[in-house]
């Protein structure tokens, strides 16, 4: 099984890339989780640039997130919302609303943020985003708080709670996408 | 002293003679009206459906509908209506209605929605038998009522900044139908 991990921060040492990987290392076995690096090449949306076919980047994003039995969100909080990058993404993933890839498609929300409520903000509003583009949007959050104070002495990142909540979460998300990909 | 008695089985013979009768699925659609943003309607069709009604004193009705047919009149809407937020017809594509009782103005039965099962009663009215110009022998019924969509877990909804929410619980159901007798 597949599971595309998606970080909503083009930050290079970015906390919420760091929980991706996190989540990469703790996947059950027989789950793969591949974290996408291309998120800063996704040109602006323009519904003229969409009328003439998908930019090479937004078609490789929509191989990725169609090729995937699931995925995984991570976002910042920005401005008590979504990063507007990632929004950018996800409006252009959405196109056309009827085929778009993530329809139907298990996904899962988490998010790391160095003020004290890890964002769940943000992390509320992706969830809606991704229901309106029909997206099996799997219950559960893990909202990191603190980032810059979740690595251990070896420099892991996520303390053991946080992995907890993030092995559960996962196993969620597995669970939601086994029979579809069987169906498929 | 002499009391009248009103057979119900006699006058639903009269209404629905014996034999299949099959919902045309031209003239048959079951469209539903919804309270939005507290304020006004917002009306929607499944026009694909399928019905068949057993004649006779004790008449028999089943029927469904493609949750993937559902259009409002908005790509958008339309979409996020079959999405796993409202129907997930993905997982659940149809919805069935099978009556446990069939009067001649009143149906009762058991309608399943996403997976869940509750009974409904509907306001009825049977109209016919007529001949249509190709010689096909038809009845009309209207089945109208309402539904909670919570009670089957079709429960999006969104907050609104006044206060309410954006789209209402209940849901007014108005199924038509033609019937055509089967040769």
């Amino acid at each position: 099984m597949r599971v595309l991990g998606i970080s909503g921060s083009l930050r290079h040492d970015s906390y919420n890339t760091r929980l991706l990987e996190a989540a990469a290392e703790l996947a059950p076995a027989g789950v793969e989780l591949e974290v996408y690096g291309g998120l800063s090449t996704i040109p602006p949306y323009d519904a003229d640039l969409d009328a003439l076919g998908d930019p090479a980047a937004v078609a490789e994003l929509k191989r990725l997130v169609g090729g995937a039995d699931a995925v995984l969100i991570a976002t910042p909080e920005y401005n008590a919302s979504i990063p507007g990058q990632l929004k950018n993404a996800l409006d252009w993933i959405s196109r056309p609303i009827k085929e778009n890839p993530l329809r139907n498609l298990p996904t899962a929300v988490v998010g790391a943020s160095t003020g004290a409520y890890g964002g769940v903000w943000a992390q509320a509003e992706l969830r809606k985003v991704l229901g309106i583009l029909g997206a099996r949007v799997v219950e559960g959050e893990v909202a990191v708080p603190h980032a810059d104070q979740q690595f251990d002495e070896n420099g892991r990142f996520g303390h053991e709670e946080i992995r907890a909540q993030l092995s559960e979460l996962l196993d969620d998300l597995v669970a939601a996408a086994g029979p579809i990909a069987q169906a498929a | 002293m002499s009391t009248v008695s009103i057979d119900k089985s006699e006058i639903l013979e009269q209404v629905v003679p014996a034999g299949t009768w099959n919902a045309d699925p031209h003239h048959s659609r079951i469209d539903f009206a919804v309270k939005h943003m507290m304020i006004s309607t917002i009306r929607g069709t499944f026009p694909d459906v399928a019905a068949t009604l057993e004649g006779g004193p004790a008449p028999q009705l089943a029927g469904s509908v493609e949750i993937g047919s559902v259009t409002t009149g908005d790509e958008n809407r339309d979409a996020h209506l079959v999405a796993p937020d409202f129907f997930d017809a993905v997982r659940f594509p149809k919805a069935t209605f099978t009556a446990t009782l069939v009067e001649p103005t009143r149906v009762v039965g058991e309608l399943t929605i996403k997976g869940v099962t509750r009974e409904i009663e509907l306001e009825a009215a049977f109209s016919g038998p007529n001949t249509d110009p190709w010689g096909n022998e038809r009845i009309g019924l209207e089945l109208t009522g309402e539904l909670n969509r919570h009670d089957y877990g079709v429960s999006w909804n969104a907050p609104l900044p006044g206060g309410g929410v954006l789209v209402d619980d209940t849901i007014k159901v108005f199924a038509s139908f033609s019937f055509v007798r089967e040769a």
